[in-house]
């Protein structure tokens, strides 16, 4: 049971997709410059990772392990597809703001690196887990990185109005290279805070 | 590498493969008629809104019917929805969608037939997969757009008939956008009692 609780934590702080493994960075940059798209794109990966996760566990023993790559991909794909026919049938707003960034998913590193590195070893209860764990620390870290910047940029917040009707809003947040200093003082930050537990408990 | 390895591994793949696509093919027919009435309302409907510029007092999009316009290779309907405005219960105008190849793929344009008149109304995008900023410009220049309207159905209006003026550094485009309103008025030509 602990275990399953450790698989499922490790990815919303020790293993934090997005800032301990810098892995799936291009969509994290492109979608992040509004909270309710970094939701959105945050949802559909969980979906896919829970997915992809449960079936290589299952069928980790009859995968050969040669193609073991296509058969990954062919299962993310696959997935992906689904939501993206989903959101276009039931999120059209949505889906027009993600736009290409949802059949992207699939080459999304985080998801493979997950089927490659653990559920292909693990049990399906510990996969569920980990995929879990480890979509919801993706989405989290999406929908801070995209607070700041649309807080900052555009002085909204999930489209609402947060700063004062006479605060312009610092178009630099909005753009690409906001995103790439906003996800670099993040790193900082999580870095240092890392060093500084580490320092004073025993290292985990 | 053994025969029966390569057996297995063409087992898995061709059983992977196999499973997925039948379960994809589940979802696509699930969400069709969803996805369907997504695109009308979000994308036709606000185009058809541009497009119409007579005064109608009836739903067009509620009021839509489908006619056939053709098969295609495989012999298969090709199948397209009319959008009647009427005033008063007469049809001043029609609706409907016609493509023409633009620089990246079709270029899907609504225009709207002025019934009386025998004219065109006006046009409006409505997809595409052109260059943002350069072929998208065509779009966006009115003078463009705009000479479209209340042209006869006579004109030739298809690129290089010397009608239609292109706007400068998208060609493509403008050809693109110029062929798929020439591809309606024919549409309209050939199928008028369908429309109607």
């Amino acid at each position: 049971m602990s275990r399953i609780v450790d698989e499922f934590t490790k990815g919303l702080w020790k293993e934090i997709p997005p800032f301990r493994f810098v892995l799936g960075l291009c969509p994290v940059l492109a979608v992040t410059s509004s909270v309710s798209s970094a939701l959105g794109l945050g949802c559909g990966v969980i979906f896919v990772l829970m997915v992809s996760n449960t079936l290589v566990s299952t069928f980790r023993h009859h995968i050969p392990s040669k193609i073991r790559v296509p058969v990954f991909i062919v299962i993310i794909a696959s997935a992906v597809t689904i939501v993206e026919l989903m959101m276009e049938a039931y999120f059209y707003s949505l889906y027009e703001v993600l736009g290409i960034w949802i059949p992207l998913i699939v080459v999304n590193c985080l998801i493979l690196g997950r089927a490659e590195a653990f559920a292909r070893k693990e049990a399906v209860h510990l996969a569920v887990a980990d995929g879990l764990g480890m979509g919801i620390g993706f989405t989290t870290s999406l929908v801070v990185l995209a607070s700041i910047r649309e807080v900052i940029g555009a002085g909204t917040w999930f489209g609402l109005q947060v700063m004062p009707k006479a605060y312009l809003g610092f178009e630099l947040f909005q753009r690409p290279p906001g995103a790439f200093i906003c996800l670099g003082l993040m790193l900082a930050v999580i870095n240092f805070i890392s060093l500084k537990t580490e320092k004073k408990g025993a290292a985990c | 590498m053994t025969a029966r390895e390569i057996v297995r591994m063409v087992l898995v793949l061709t059983i992977v493969t196999g499973i997925w696509g039948g379960l994809l093919s589940l979802v696509k027919i699930a969400t069709e008629d969803q996805i369907q009435y997504q695109r009308i309302t979000n994308i036709k409907a606000p185009a058809l809104k541009r497009a119409l510029t007579v005064e109608y007092d009836n739903d067009p999009i509620k009021d839509r019917k489908t006619i056939v316009i053709g098969t295609d290779s495989k012999g298969k309907p090709i199948e397209r929805a009319v959008f009647p405005a009427k005033q008063k219960g007469k049809i001043v105008a029609v609706g409907f969608e016609a493509y023409g190849g633009g620089y990246e793929g079709d270029i899907g344009v609504m225009l709207t037939i002025l019934v009386e008149e025998d004219t065109l109304g006006s046009i409006a995008i409505t997809t595409h997969t052109e260059t943002p900023g350069v072929g998208t410009i065509a779009f966006q220049n009115d003078t463009f757009m705009n000479q479209f309207k209340n042209r006869s159905l006579n004109t030739n209006l298809s690129p290089g008939g010397g009608n239609v003026d292109a706007v400068t550094g998208a060609t493509y485009t403008s050809d693109g956008v110029a062929k798929a309103v020439q591809q309606g008025i024919e549409i309209y030509k050939k199928h008028k009692e369908d429309i109607l």
